[in-house]
């Protein structure tokens, strides 16, 4: 179903949005992980229409070789969006947008990591957006953070992200891509544990005194996908569980 | 051995001295180049450097020096806007700024840079994108807002901000004439390009180190940083937000950011304000 700008506006005056949701509810969220066989890490999340499949590899050897870091261990990460996610085809070659959302997940994920576990180490994370609904690199996060996590890198904590809109005096969560191009923007990810912010950028306007606000509905959205992102990587665990005493 | 080396010098790096100084020196809120922690380097704007350019500035912010300038020219309006022109900003980053430069297809430095140069301008729609129409549909100014680094000494994204913001300020909009069916430039009879005024949005960026928010962050002391926050404000609306850096940031420090920039956004547009003027 097409939407008009027009409705959008119109329901986000009475309070109400375009797929039925209060203001401040996540669209539905669905999270695997596991579902690569030949990976070390892998998740797939869907928030409403947008799906996004991650994968990590490694620590492996770091490619290039004089990229490698005594220190610790190289963080690549690539988000790329398959060319049938969008309403028109997107040319496979990387946009000045996939390079700069690369850097920001991450620098969203790397306070996470124990890098200096693997000096001279390199760990790859790549982000298919499958299909892209607003909010593709909330749910990239949200689901490189869980394939890390299953690939058994050590972490912290793991790493939690939404995006927050603002239109009009009125605060909305995990915005879809008709209010993503109405209201003001704030994707942000955090690691829950901490209290910490990994990540937050802002594209239209809203005003200086709203950021409080913002952040403070942001946070308690944030924890909730938490409790998904470590109920999904339990679930997982006991079903490998099972398989193992079945298969034994 | 000689790839670390030659690594350690593409990515900077701070002998232990530099170090302990600036380290020691945050200790006692003062910095290495005598700043408080709060306080910008003088930002100065020299439009007009680039005479063949419609719009040009050299900035320097400190040690920091980078010239924007703009060209214009005609192509089709985006389908979903067809009585607006366009503005596209770029950064070249070559190994004249800096020895992380590489030359080569755009770098994620520059990318991130121009994006976010780009977002802060677009958010507070300080081009009137509509005086940028030719015919409704069919054709449109296009701007081409290009920044080339020359000296990156810290906070380049600021530095870019600001001549890109120079050069709109003075650029000049070439008149259109239709030859046949087809409409083209006439580069020496120009209109001034129409922005908005009220809207001219401020950008600053804040870093925070050893527990302490600091202004305007050089080079070295990004070298230290654990992450950074760039923020512009406009009319008292925050028209864009990046986070940078490797380290996570307290929410505090984020609605302190907000605060600052606020507070200080006026004065700084009065300074551009008046060197443009000049």
């Amino acid at each position: 179903m097409k939407v008009s700008r027009e409705q959008v506006i119109e329901l986000l005056k009475e309070g109400k949005r375009i797929d039925g949701r209060g203001l401040l509810d996540p669209r539905p969220i669905q999270m695997e992980v596991g579902v690569v066989e030949r990976a070390e890490g892998s998740a797939i999340v869907a928030m409403g229409k947008t799906r996004v499949l991650c994968v990590v590899r490694g620590p492996m050897e770091c490619v290039p070789s004089y990229l490698a870091d005594p220190e610790k261990a190289v963080l690549d990460v690539a988000y790329r969006m398959a060319t049938f996610s969008t309403e028109e085809r997107k040319s496979p070659s990387p946009s000045r947008r996939e390079i700069e959302l690369s850097k920001v997940i991450r620098e969203a994920l790397e306070p996470a990591l124990m890098l200096d576990k693997y000096p001279r180490m390199m760990i790859r994370v790549y982000c298919l957006v499958l299909q892209a609904d607003g909010g593709t690199r909330t749910a990239s996060i949200n689901a490189a953070s869980m394939a890390l996590a299953y690939a058994g890198i050590p972490m912290r904590d793991l790493v939690a992200s939404v995006a927050i809109g603002y239109y009009d005096g009125k605060i909305l969560v995990d915005l879809n891509a008709a209010e993503d191009d109405l209201c003001a923007d704030i994707p942000m990810a955090m690691m829950p544990t901490y209290n910490k912010i990994t990540l937050i950028q802002a594209d239209h306007i809203f005003p200086v005194d709203k950021i409080g606000d913002i952040l403070k509905v942001g946070v308690s959205a944030m924890k909730k996908i938490y409790e998904l992102q470590r109920e999904t990587l339990k679930r997982r665990y006991i079903d490998i569980a099972r398989e193992l005493e079945e298969g034994g | 051995m000689a790839n670390e080396f030659l690594l350690s010098i593409r990515r900077g790096f701070l002998s232990n001295i530099e170090r302990m100084s600036i380290l020691s020196y945050l200790e006692k809120n003062k910095r290495l180049d005598g700043r408080g922690l709060l306080e910008m380097r003088e930002l100065k704007l020299m439009p007009n450097y680039i005479e063949k350019a419609e719009g040009s500035c050299f900035v320097s912010l400190g040690k920091t020096k980078i010239i924007a300038g703009i060209k214009v020219s005609i192509g089709s309006p985006y389908p979903d806007t067809p009585n607006q022109g366009a503005f596209i900003v770029n950064m070249e980053t070559m190994p004249i700024a800096s020895p992380s430069f590489e030359l080569g297809p755009p770098s994620e430095p520059g990318i991130e840079t121009a994006r976010v140069v780009d977002r802060g301008i677009r958010s507070a729609e300080f081009i009137d994108l509509e005086s940028l129409c030719i015919e409704p549909g069919k054709s449109v100014y296009l701007l081409f807002i290009d920044l080339y680094p020359i000296d990156d000494n810290g906070n380049l994204v600021d530095a870019a901000f600001y001549s890109a913001i120079g050069a709109l300020l003075t650029a000049k909009l070439p008149k259109v004439e239709i030859e046949g069916e087809k409409p083209v430039l006439v580069r020496d009879e120009t209109v001034p390009l129409k922005v908005r005024m009220e809207n001219l949005p401020i950008q600053l960026t804040y870093g925070k180190i050893l527990n302490k928010i600091i202004l305007d962050p050089t080079n070295q002391e990004e070298l230290l940083i654990d992450y950074k926050i760039t923020m512009a404000i406009a009319r008292g609306n925050i028209v864009g937000i990046q986070k940078s850096g490797k380290g996570a940031a307290d929410i505090d420090d984020i609605i302190f950011v907000a605060n600052d920039l606020k507070s200080r956004a006026e004065k700084i547009r009065q300074n551009i304000l008046a060197q443009i003027k000049k």
